[in-house]
């Protein structure tokens, strides 16, 4: 059967990696055209919203499917498979460069921020910083399982096959990490304010 | 919604996402306290969530370089390229340059493809020029050959007679081979086996072709009557031979099963028994006297009885 490139966009992420495992270098196109935004987003927020080290990342991870599209286990979704290895690339990172993750949250870390937060009007570049700084006091199951919920808006199924563990424990990691964020950034909450003010 | 009293902690996150506090029923509400604190926390919760989406709507795609899928196309290429094509482009690119005017800029001798083309060419020339010079040795060395020949063959000829004249301790001439072309028939054995059953089938010949021998035969058998085989006659017997099978091979052209044998073989033969001692006058005569008694047939050509009691 002939897929010609109108059919590419439309076919499913395992055919196309069906096709990639026989060569078909348009169809690693199109998984490329899929997917590189999103994962670049991913290791954005995974890795410190360095964007120079997410392109290095993202340029391995495919540069990796490229040299072994045969890793691909053809029994999992592609979504899951791929977002699973890119969490793995993090992971990877993290062990490597913990000393300097440490020195660039100490860096970020400042309370002047904090006070220019205390009003109505929330800053969303503030806002960005300090959930980044208190996602990455978390631990890394737990980062990656709320970026995947709620910046790749992955469904709890998806995230607990990249995981490889249960549904159950994936929304227990997400509930948890949202008390956590909650608690630890209440003063970007309008309504604490006001709470605590009245 | 009393399905949510079966929901475990982690699935308050749909409640936030869809409802404040306020907004909660009784039991969800009920379910809800019994993870939250209460209503500060549930609204911190809920207000973060909601920080979170507007966050990520707002927040600009990154964007890749197109340098960087160009990088990665090309890694997929040549990973599902050949290795044998990967090597070949190595050295493609090496001798030729990818512009085709670079070939002929001013260090035109520089450019690989035209150094080697110019080796290539030299190495042509130098091993034309070794295999002309050898072929003309050669040539010359079959000139010679070519004039030892005819002289080898005068010897050969006269084979037969001269093996009388030959000492017995005279090593025998190898065996040499001579192509087909340049065979010439000189004795048969089957073949005058065969036209000697004719004859003792047949009375009378029948074609032609059968009368010649029946001729030499009928020679034969005259020389057999007079009971001697002297040196005269030995002396004799090739022409003879020589004539018989000529007019053999004339005639027997169309037997194709006979075996031919060639003057060389026969002089082999002759002289190979010559230098065993084998061949005695007084054998040839014993053997001719019992091969008479076999056979009458035979017995009409005792050369022939000489020549298979000796090497065949």
């Amino acid at each position: 059967m002939g897929v010609f490139g109108k059919e590419y966009t439309t076919q499913s992420d395992e055919r196309l990696m069906e096709l990639v495992v026989r060569g078909d270098e348009r169809a690693f196109g199109a998984v490329y055209d899929r997917y590189h935004g999103r994962l670049l987003n991913y290791f954005h927020r995974m890795l410190w919203h360095d964007r120079e080290r997410s392109k290095d990342m993202l340029q391995d991870l495919f540069t990796k499917l490229a040299q072994r599209p045969t890793s691909y286990d053809p029994s999992r979704p592609f979504q899951t498979w791929i977002f699973s290895v890119a969490n793995n690339m993090c992971k990877n990172a993290y062990r490597h460069e913990e000393v300097v993750r440490a020195a660039a949250v100490e860096m970020r870390a400042g309370p002047d921020r904090v006070e220019a937060t205390n009003g109505i009007g929330v800053d969303h570049e503030l806002f960005r910083d300090r959930l980044q700084e208190e996602l990455e006091k978390l631990d890394p199951d737990h980062k990656a399982t709320f970026v995947m919920r709620h910046h790749e808006d992955m469904a709890i199924k998806e995230i607990a096959l990249a995981f490889g563990c249960s549904e159950g424990t994936v929304k227990s990691r997400l509930f948890y990490t949202l008390k956590k964020l909650a608690e630890r950034m209440k003063e970007f909450n309008p309504n604490a304010v006001y709470h605590g003010k009245a | 919604m009393e399905r949510r009293e079966h929901y475990d902690p982690e699935d308050i996150e749909n409640l936030l996402q869809e409802r404040s506090y306020d907004e909660l029923l009784e039991e969800e509400r009920a379910y809800v306290l019994r993870h939250i604190s209460g209503r500060a926390e549930y609204e911190a919760m809920r207000q973060l969530l909601g920080q979170v989406r507007e966050d990520d709507r707002r927040r600009e795609p990154i964007t890749v370089e197109p340098e960087i899928r160009d990088t990665i196309m090309a890694a997929f290429r040549a990973n599902q390229r050949p290795q044998w094509r990967i090597w070949l482009n190595s050295i493609g690119g090496l001798l030729w340059p990818k512009e085709l005017s670079a070939m002929w800029n001013e260090n035109r001798l520089l450019r690989p493809a035209l150094a080697f083309a110019s080796l290539a060419l030299l190495i042509v020339a130098g091993v034309w020029m070794i295999q002309s010079a050898t072929n003309n040795k050669e040539s010359a060395q079959v000139a010679e050959l070519k004039k030892e020949e005819p002289a080898k063959l005068k010897v050969a000829e006269p084979s037969v007679p001269a093996t009388e004249n030959q000492s017995v301790f005279e090593p025998a001439p190898p065996p040499t081979q001579q192509p087909a072309g340049s065979r010439k028939d000189v004795g048969i054995t089957t073949g005058a086996t065969r036209s000697f059953n004719e004859v003792e089938m047949d009375a009378a010949p029948v074609s032609g072709n059968a009368q010649p021998l029946e001729v030499a035969a009928d020679e034969s058998v005259a020389e057999k009557k007079d009971g001697n085989l002297d040196e005269r006659r030995e002396g004799e017997r090739a022409p003879i031979t020589t004539d018989a099978v000529t007019r053999q091979s004339a005639a027997g052209a169309t037997q194709s099963a006979t075996h031919v044998v060639t003057e060389e073989e026969l002089t082999v033969n002759t002289s190979l028994a010559n230098a065993t001692g084998k061949v005695t006058k007084a054998v040839l005569k014993e053997k001719a006297e019992r091969s008479a008694g076999i056979s009458t047939t035979l017995s009409a050509n005792p050369e022939l009885l000489a020549l298979i009691g000796a090497g065949w």
